[in-house]
């Protein structure tokens, strides 16, 4: 692989060079050219200045837009989890109440002795 | 013992003495600290230093001179804006160099000129002699428009302005190695359309 080191002037460079200044002269004859450029240079930056890009509206915006976005989030997580953690208790209350009304599958059993004797104090209470 | 001191601190005279001279370095830090202080008076002082090789970098970029003055604009009040961000240690003029080549580069994106003929009339500074040869010139316009926007703007800062092949690499953002290939290509076809020009004179 050749590595070229430096550009070396061949024949004809000379001539190239010189019709490129010649052709890329600046206006530097012209002095006054140079401080009227300096005036609209200067015109330019000022009037930028004055009215600014329609994106600059938003610069002082800026802070208040962040520290919004940062709470709208927090209270959006917040509710997040609240929702979700009332859901869940919900859900466990509907279990359980449906739980407790599962009918009983298979024989019944008998009452015990305990509960006739309360339902017949209880009868002859109110034929009292 | 008094011959002892004068012996080792000779007597200056007052204007020795006196602090020396800003260089144009220290002048130029001084300019920048107080334009990032918004100074714009400041601000004009740098403009009027730097606006002549600004106006050659853009120039040796775009197009025309009209482009040229656009993109120094754009350059200045970019680098105006950015000023805050700027350390002033650094040297303002590369650093406006580079965002005034890179305003000139926008600038060349957005009016891509394709049609060779369009390019060589307007590439023709309005500054030329007219004592040279018309010919010579306008077959040099020609290969300038074959050639690509780089190694257009390589040739003009390397031979007109005098740049370096580190310092064109840094201002077109691309390697120092292509910057050197892109000067060779670019000179062996502009030595090529002149000696066409040569042989039928």
């Amino acid at each position: 692989m050749k590595i070229e080191r430096n550009t070396p002037n061949e024949p004809g460079d000379e001539e190239v060079t010189r019709v490129l200044r010649d052709v890329y002269a600046p206006p530097s004859a012209n002095a006054s050219y140079w401080e009227t450029l300096e005036t609209r240079i200067m015109t330019r930056i000022a009037t930028a200045g004055e009215s600014p890009e329609w994106w600059g509206v938003f610069d002082g915006w800026v802070r208040v837009g962040l520290a919004a976005a940062v709470l709208a989030g927090v209270l959006a997580g917040a509710t997040l989890l609240r929702a979700r953690e009332a859901q869940e208790r919900l859900a466990y209350e509907a279990v359980m109440e449906s739980a407790s009304v599962i009918p009983v599958a298979g024989p019944t059993v008998a009452r015990g002795p305990g509960r006739n004797t309360r339902d017949a104090t209880l009868r002859s209470l109110i034929s009292y | 013992m008094t011959l002892a001191l004068t012996l080792a601190y000779p007597a200056f005279p007052p204007a020795v003495l006196s602090p020396p001279e800003p260089t144009a370095r220290e002048r130029e830090h001084s300019l920048v600290v107080a334009a990032q202080r918004g100074d714009n008076e400041s601000f004009a002082s740098l403009v009027r230093l730097h606006q002549r090789r600004a106006y050659a970098v853009a120039r040796a970029i775009v197009l025309t001179h009209e482009d040229a003055e656009d993109a120094v604009q754009e350059g200045f009040l970019h680098a105006f804006r950015a000023l805050d961000r700027f350390l002033p240690d650094q040297a303002f003029g590369a650093w406006l160099n580079r965002i005034v080549a890179n305003a000139a580069l926008d600038i060349t994106r957005r009016k891509k000129v394709r049609d060779a003929d369009t390019l060589a009339d307007t590439i023709a500074s309005p500054f030329r002699d007219p004592a040279e040869s018309a010919e010579l010139r306008r077959r040099l316009t020609v290969a300038l428009s074959s050639l690509n926007e780089r190694q257009r703007a390589v040739i003009v800062l390397h031979d007109v302005e005098g740049f370096k092949h580190a310092e064109i690499g840094r201002l077109l953002g691309i390697p120092e190695g292509t910057a050197r290939s892109d000067l060779h290509h670019a000179r062996a076809r502009l030595r090529q359309a002149l000696s066409a020009v040569r042989s039928q004179l």
